[in-house]
Order: C-alpha cells, then structure tokens, then sequence
C-alpha cells in the first residue's frame, strides 16, 4: 500500500535522508525506530507531502505521491499526526475533529462520534476547549482527528513520548483498536517494548539509512543492532518486555 | 467512574453559557439599537459626521479581523483594500450612476478582482513574508494613483464626488448618511459574524493555529487563505465606498502605508478575532484622534504610545478587557 523507494532529502544543505526503502503492507503496523535525528520524523513528513524530496520515488496504493502537496496527499488517504500534539487550541474538541472532517472527502455523518469513541475520554470533554485538555488528552485528540478522514494509512510520529505509563496503555490500546479496522500504521516509537508489541515489521534507521529490517524475532536476534543503533540498555527492557 | 459530578457540572456549565450567550446577544441588540438613535439624542451634526467617519472605519476594522484574528495572516497593506475601493465607487459614481448599492457593488467587485489576483501571489506566505508583500502591493497601488493622473487625478484625487442616491432619491449628508453607515455596519457585523461561526471559519481558526497541522488533515490552505482574503477586502470595498462618499472626493493618501499601519493598530487596538472589538477601537480611534490634533500637532506620538501601552497592558484589546469583565459577571461555573 505505502512503497518508499531510494528517498533523498535535504534541509538546506543538509543531506538527512540517504536512500530509504520501506514498504508498509495493507493492515500492517510498521515501526520506524532509531535514536533521536536518524530521520524517522523528516521520512514521515516527506511522506506526507511536508518536506519536499529531492529524489526518489514515494507510491501510495499504486499513485506516485511525492510530489503532491500535504492536504492532496491527505485527501488520498493518508493521516498523519505530528510529534508536537497540538490540537487546535482555540476551538473545541468536537470542532477539532469536525474540522478535520469537513475537509475529508471519505468521512460522513457519524465520523465525528465515531472518531470520538475511540477515546473514551474524548466523548466526555466533546465541548471542552482543546487547549486546556492534558497533554495526554491532546495526544488522543490529534489521533482521533486523524482518524475522522477514514485514513487507510497513518503516519504516527511518537505518540506515548513523555506520556504517564497509564496514558500510554490507553494509546497503545488505541492503536490495537485501529488493526480491527483494516488500517496501516507507519509509527515512529522510541519507546521499543511498546514498538515490539503492537508492530508487524521493523526499520531500524541510522543518520538517514536504513541499518535493518525485519520481524521482531530477527530484530532481538541481532543484540549488535540493538545495542549500536538503539542503545545498549534497550536490549534488557526489549527482552523483559517480552516474558 | 468518577464521571457523574463532571457531568454534572457540564450540564451547569452549558445552561450558564447559554444565559451568558442570551446576555450577549441582548448586549450586541442594545449596541445596534443606540448606535441607530443617535440622530435622535440631539447630538451635534460635527458629532454625527465623526461617528460616520468612525462606523467606516470599523467596518473596514472588521475586514481586517478576518485577517489577522481568523486566519493568522498579518496585512501591512490593507489601505489598499480601501483605497482602491474609494476610487472605484467614485468614479463610478461621477461618470455613470451615484447610486449607492450600484457604486457599492462596483466597488466590492473591484476590490474582490485585486484581492484575487493579490491573493494568486501572497496566499504563497504567511509571517513576516506576508505582511512584508502585502505592504509592497499596497505602494503599487499608491504609486498608480499618483502617476496615472488623467484617470485618477493625481495627488489632487478624486473631486466633486455627487451625493449618494438610494432607490432614486439624494441621501443627505448628516443624519440620513450616519443612519445609511450605521445600517451597512450592522448588516456587515450579521454576515461577517455568520462566516466565523460557520465551518469555514472553525477551518480559518484551524489555519490560524498552524498551516502545516491543517494541511495535513486535508485542509487546502492556500484555498481558504484566498477566498478569506477576498472575502475581506470585499468588506474593506463597502467601506472605501462609504467613505468616498462621505467625504464626496477621494484621495491617494487613503492607499498610504500609513493607513495601512493606522486600521491594523485599530484593529489590534480593538481586539482581534472578535469582530466587535475593531469597531470599538476604530470609534476610540477617531474620536481621540480628533481631540489631540486640536491640542498639538505631535499627535501620532500619542497615539503610538497608547498602542504600545495597549499591547503591553492589554494584549487582547478593548474587546478582550470587555470580554474578561463580561465573564465575570456571567460566570461559567458556579464557585
């Protein structure tokens, strides 16, 4: 469904994107991981049509998309929610997702309650303004905003950093709750144990190449990759997460 | 869950709002009202003459509102709207009709046309960018007015302006003209207040918070940055209109940079993303303006100075004061 093939990018002068391949499968979620300015989040925008690339090919359901601009790329069917979290603090919670549903040719009558539902939280604050939601509830918000455009693709960008673990639970199960939905995922995750949980398949990305890929047993199989690309003492909460 | 005393106080909280919404409404009501009497309370014709200068004023406000408080767009150059529009109607108006609906419509079609082909460029940029070209297009359009004097009449402007019509009969300067803006006001705050509350305007606001996070929802910024931007300079056109038949002449001045910066002050001054706000500024604007050049000639300073106090002080405007009081004495939530 998502196919990156040889993706350039620059910032400037910068060269931060080398080459990435990735393939994301139809209902598949696939986890982007690596430390921090590897370029998970710069493949993501680019993705989305935020960040021009310099060159390489991007297919979405068969349609070359990396030249389009971010709310064409959005009308395809592509979701993304940024890192930053920030719903649209001067409207309510219901006119953000109302929002974002009017601009959706895919979305219709019961989008807006549907896409409240997935967070529970979410219904009970429907006329709350956004701003003063916590940061948590932010986070749920913005994910239910991208849900309302009945995306068949989601672009994630790190939606437990800095959660309490009781919030990332409720993420996490937000994300199993979309599998049931037939969609896929491209999640950016520094959290690995939560990675290792929900994903189908792995990227590891390295100062803008891509150092692995594989399921989750060939990636705890390679303690090298791990301990060179993510850090050493990911290798210990990896495998703890899995007992 | 603990949810039941939350929903408790939401119920409260909703039939709150609504009386404050109720008290709001009664309040804009009374607004309109008084400013409709004023003819009728004995106030000097200098006084009615001011007031019209000033409801203009706060009709071309509130078309920079949309701007700079619905969408986030900052226009330096937004004399142009106005002044571009003044010279449509009047000219309209000297050589074909001074009707005022057909000279108000010609004037709103003008600006509309520039604010497309403006919008085709600017609609690119946001920030600084933004404010910076459209301050550019402005000083184009001053500068034509000047050279191209055989159709504008130079830095002499526009003279002799006939007396508006309406359904074929002269409207007199004075009370019937103050009555003719102050209806035109009212009838533009209505529509202008039914585009914001609209979805187009939660979209605008969604804009405003950040382009990048509305496009990538499916929002086509650049679309609704164009269409609010005609929609705005099609209000500052009804205003251009009215003015240059109240002061039945036009002039260049009125496309300067530094009327421009004077309605963007007012409008800052009044309280963005409000509406009401521009007007009460533009009101303030007039009337202060009017007595300090009576005093000393130095009177920009004190207006400058009072915006800067303004914006130190009370960052959200006149408006934003008005709403804190307001607030207060219609609480949401009972304490």
């Amino acid at each position: 469904m998502l196919k990156v093939s040889s993706l350039h990018v620059h910032y400037g002068t910068a060269h931060v994107l080398h080459g990435v391949d990735l393939e994301v499968g139809t209902g598949k979620i696939v986890c982007l991981i690596g430390r921090n300015g590897a370029g998970k989040s710069t493949t993501l925008k680019t993705i989305m049509g935020l960040v021009p690339a310099t060159s390489g090919e991007i297919l979405f359901e068969e349609q070359r998309i990396e030249a389009m601009a971010a709310h064409q790329v959005a009308r395809m069917g592509v979701a993304y929610v940024p890192e930053d979290r920030r719903p649209f603090g001067s409207l309510s919670v219901e006119e953000n997702i109302r929002v974002a549903a009017q601009a959706s040719p895919r979305s219709d009558a019961n989008g807006v309650s549907e896409a409240l539902a997935f967070f529970p939280v979410l219904e009970e604050r429907a006329r709350q303004l956004a701003g003063s939601l916590s940061g948590g509830e932010q986070q749920m918000l913005v994910i239910a905003r991208a849900l309302v455009a009945r995306p068949r693709l989601v672009l994630l960008d790190e939606p437990t950093e800095g959660l309490a673990p009781s919030l990332v639970r409720s993420i996490r199960d937000g994300i199993m709750k979309t599998r049931t939905h037939g969609l896929s995922i491209l999640l950016v995750e520094q959290n690995l144990s939560l990675a290792l949980e929900v994903g189908d398949y792995f990227y590891v990305l390295s100062r803008g190449f891509v150092a692995f890929e594989g399921t989750s047993e060939e990636l705890l199989a390679r303690e090298d990759v791990i301990a060179e690309h993510l850090g050493v003492g990911r290798v210990k909460e990896a495998l703890r997460s899995r007992k | 869950m603990a949810a039941s005393p939350d929903v408790e106080n939401r119920v409260e909280d909703a039939s709150r709002t609504r009386s404050r919404e109720v008290a709001t409404q009664v309040l804009l009501a009374g607004s309109a009202l008084l400013v409709l009497a004023v003819p009728f309370l004995g106030a000097s014709p200098f006084f009615i003459t001011l007031l019209t200068e000033a409801l203009i004023f706060g009709i071309w406000a509130m078309s920079l509102d949309l701007l700079v408080g619905y969408t986030g767009l900052v226009s330096f150059g937004h004399a142009a709207s106005f002044g571009f529009a003044t010279y449509a109607a009047g000219i309209f108006a000297m050589n074909i009709s001074a009707d005022f609906f057909l000279a108000t419509i010609v004037a709103i079609l003008t600006a509309a046309a520039v604010a497309f082909l403006t919008g085709l460029v600017v609609t690119r940029l946001s920030g600084i960018a933004f404010a910076i070209l459209t301050l550019c297009i402005c000083q184009v359009l001053f500068q034509i007015s000047v050279v191209w004097r055989s159709f504008t009449g130079g830095l002499d402007g526009l003279i002799g302006v006939p007396l508006p019509t309406l359904f074929g009969r002269e409207v007199e300067p004075g009370e019937e003209f103050y009555l003719l803006t102050a209806a035109t006001l009212i009838i533009c705050y209505l529509l202008l207040r039914r585009v914001v509350e609209s979805p187009f305007g939660k979209t605008l606001l969604a804009i405003r918070a950040n382009e990048d996070r509305a496009a990538a929802i499916g929002i086509d910024v650049r679309r609704h940055k164009l269409v609010i931007l005609i929609l705005s300079w099609m209000t500052g056109g009804v205003a251009g209109s009215l003015f240059v038949f109240l002061k039945a002449g036009a002039n260049p001045m009125t496309l300067y940079w530094i009327e421009s910066g004077n309605i963007l002050a007012i409008t800052i001054l009044g309280g963005i993303g409000t509406l009401f706000g521009p007007i009460v500024g533009a009101i303030g604007f007039i009337f202060i303006r009017d007595q300090v050049t009576t005093m000393y000639r130095a009177w920009q300073f004190s207006f400058g100075l009072a915006f800067v106090l303004a914006v130190l002080f009370m960052p959200s405007g006149i408006a934003g004061i008005a709403e804190r009081i307001w607030r207060r004495l219609w609480p949401a939530r009972s304490s």
